[in-house]
């Protein structure tokens, strides 16, 4: 049995410019990931929600690991915070090498108040919900795709 | 032999490389500048998680480390948790600085555990190190010493902080010296030392007599006058010369008990000997020294009361030597108990006889605080029932006021110790106390 991982992180958008600008970054980070992740095996969403990224990998644990330094470094975001990394039995975004769950102007989907969790437990509990309406989100974006 | 050139765990170049690296640089180059950087409380991280985790979590940080620098001349890892940056250029720094910063904010993920790791650093400049590159390493380290111990997050190496450092380690190199004559003097007449020791009154607040003295060294230097505890006894811990003061301490102390008088009471006055936890690394030492000074004096081992701290290292080998030395008949004394380590499975381990209560236990007693007199008041009746749940004497240290006297009377403490009673006193000093006592 593969050693996998699962890790929820929210960050805040460093890309500066207009929103075409933003959605061709968000563009790029979904075609670069779609490149490099497949051979990494690596699946998991993005989510961008009024000025947040919300992004979940899963993957064998070097490989998490490895990518989310990646991620950490890259200077498209800032203040990064790690909702969630647990050890899984099953992938929940198996199917995609990275899922596009939504573009929202807006931060409609609440995420700011996600990060004002007071202790694990609720943070944990926000995590939870946060992976579920992405995986909504993601099952009604392909419908639409 | 060819010295290794890599640190096998990151492969970054190692302290030796890095020193070839500094040594390689023409001298009277400006501009090159030096940051070594420490991880803070990265033991923490090794304890709670494993080394195995730990590893990782500093060959991430090298990884890091590159990958934000790449314009550094070398990065490398120089020891442990300690690594050094070095940049062509004294400009450089600021933005080096703000970006360790912001990469201390980023959170490393390593195996289901989220990692926030704090650094501090210690910055030289070769325009500050008389332009000589092979100090950078040096002064790099140096500043970062200072802003330890300063609970700095950073600082900028100075020439005053190598006058520190060498201060510190003359008084080490003094100490050493001090202790190689000592070893010849200790079988001599003790007098003229530099070390002596002074007592301070454990009284019995039943009888008003003194129920021990505890001894306490201080050091007269013969050019720095006297120099506080608190700085040669860690430093004696440190270079290893502990043991051969300990055994000086222990015997100066046992052999001046013996010529003390008996108190008012007409019980001899005992003495209490404070035994670093270093020590107990040779118990036999220990031991030995007690045993040789007891059969010298012909003295009661019950008046001999050894005082310990506690700490997590020691206890295995504490135990068996402190359940000897009460064999022997002495007494075994926890002192600062309610500070560090404190625990209660200790109390239950160690072979004990009294508990000794930190100062910090009395001095809100005096508070115009209300709730924190009460909170002072709860804790030492609590600390005074487990002295009583684990049959201990409970002695309590810090009582300078008459008030303070009388609300721990009231709690039901008999031993106490503390300037209301009297200072630390020199051997005439313990003498006039105990007769005066006799007479009052």
């Amino acid at each position: 049995m593969e050693n996998l991982y699962h890790l929820a992180y929210i960050s805040k958008n460093a890309i500066q410019g207009t929103k075409d600008e933003v959605s061709a970054q968000i563009e790029d980070i979904l075609r670069s990931a779609h490149r490099n992740n497949p051979a990494r095996g690596i699946s998991g969403a993005l989510l961008y929600s009024g000025g947040y990224f919300c992004q979940v990998i899963e993957g064998q644990e070097d490989q998490v690991e490895e990518l989310f330094e990646i991620i950490q470094m890259d200077p498209r975001h800032t203040e990064v915070r790690v909702l969630q990394f647990v050890e899984i039995e099953q992938r929940g975004f198996g199917q995609w090498s990275m899922a596009l769950a939504g573009v929202e102007d807006q931060d409609s989907l609440k995420v700011e108040g996600m990060l004002d969790s007071k202790d694990q437990i609720e943070m944990a509990q926000s995590a939870q919900a946060l992976v579920q309406m992405m995986e909504r989100l993601v099952k009604q974006h392909q419908q639409l795709a | 032999m060819i010295e290794p050139q890599q640190d096998p765990l990151t492969s970054l170049p190692n302290r030796h490389a890095l020193q070839e690296f500094l040594h390689s640089q023409e001298r009277g180059s400006s501009g090159l500048a030096a940051i070594s950087l420490k991880i803070s409380r990265f033991g923490r991280v090794n304890n709670s998680f494993g080394t195995e985790l730990g590893d990782k979590v500093i060959s991430m940080t090298a990884k890091r480390l590159i990958k934000l620098f790449p314009d550094a001349k070398l990065i490398s890892r120089t020891h442990g948790d300690h690594f050094c940056l070095v940049f062509g250029s004294d400009d450089a720094v600021d933005s080096v600085l703000e970006q360790l910063e912001d990469f201390t904010q980023r959170p490393l993920a390593v195996r289901g555990e989220v990692i926030v790791l704090a650094i501090r650093t210690g910055i030289a400049t070769s325009s500050r190190c008389n332009s000589d590159p092979s100090r950078l390493l040096y002064a790099s380290e140096l500043a970062l010493h200072h802003a330890e111990h300063a609970g700095l997050k950073s600082s900028i190496f100075q020439a005053e902080m190598e006058e520190e450092s060498r201060q510190a380690h003359h008084l080490e190199n003094d100490l050493r010296l001090s202790m190689a004559n000592r070893h010849f003097d200790l079988h001599r007449a003790l007098s003229n030392d530099e070390f002596m020791l002074v007592y301070q009154p454990i009284v019995d607040t039943e009888t008003g007599a003194a129920m021990a003295m505890e001894a306490l060294v201080r050091w007269q230097h013969p050019s720095k006058g006297l120099v506080p505890p608190s700085q040669f006894i860690l430093m004696a811990e440190q270079a290893e010369l502990m043991d051969l003061l300990g055994m000086w301490i222990l015997r100066r102390a046992i052999l001046a008990c013996s010529t003390w008088p008996a108190g008012r009471d007409g019980r001899r006055v005992g003495v209490s000997i404070n035994v670093s936890p270093v020590q107990f690394g040779q118990p036999k030492l220990v031991i030995n020294a007690i045993r040789q000074a007891l059969e010298e004096t012909g003295l009661d081992p019950s008046l001999i009361k050894i005082e310990i701290t506690e700490t997590s290292a020691m206890v295995e080998n504490m135990l068996a030597a402190l359940e000897e030395i009460r064999l022997m008949g002495c007494k075994i004394s926890l002192d600062d108990f309610g500070t560090g380590y404190s625990s209660l499975t200790q109390l239950n381990r160690l072979p004990l006889d009294y508990l000794k209560l930190d100062q910090s236990f009395i001095t809100n007693l005096d508070s115009s605080d209300a709730a924190a007199h009460q909170r002072s008041t709860r804790m030492i009746s609590a600390v005074l029932s487990i002295a009583d749940a684990f049959n201990l004497e409970p002695i309590l240290e810090g009582v300078e006021t008459d008030s303070q006297l009388k609300q721990v009377k009231n709690l039901g403490a008999r031993y106490v110790q503390g300037y209301l009673f009297s200072r630390p006193l020199d051997e005439t000093g313990v003498a006039d106390f105990i007769a005066q006592q006799k007479g009052g």
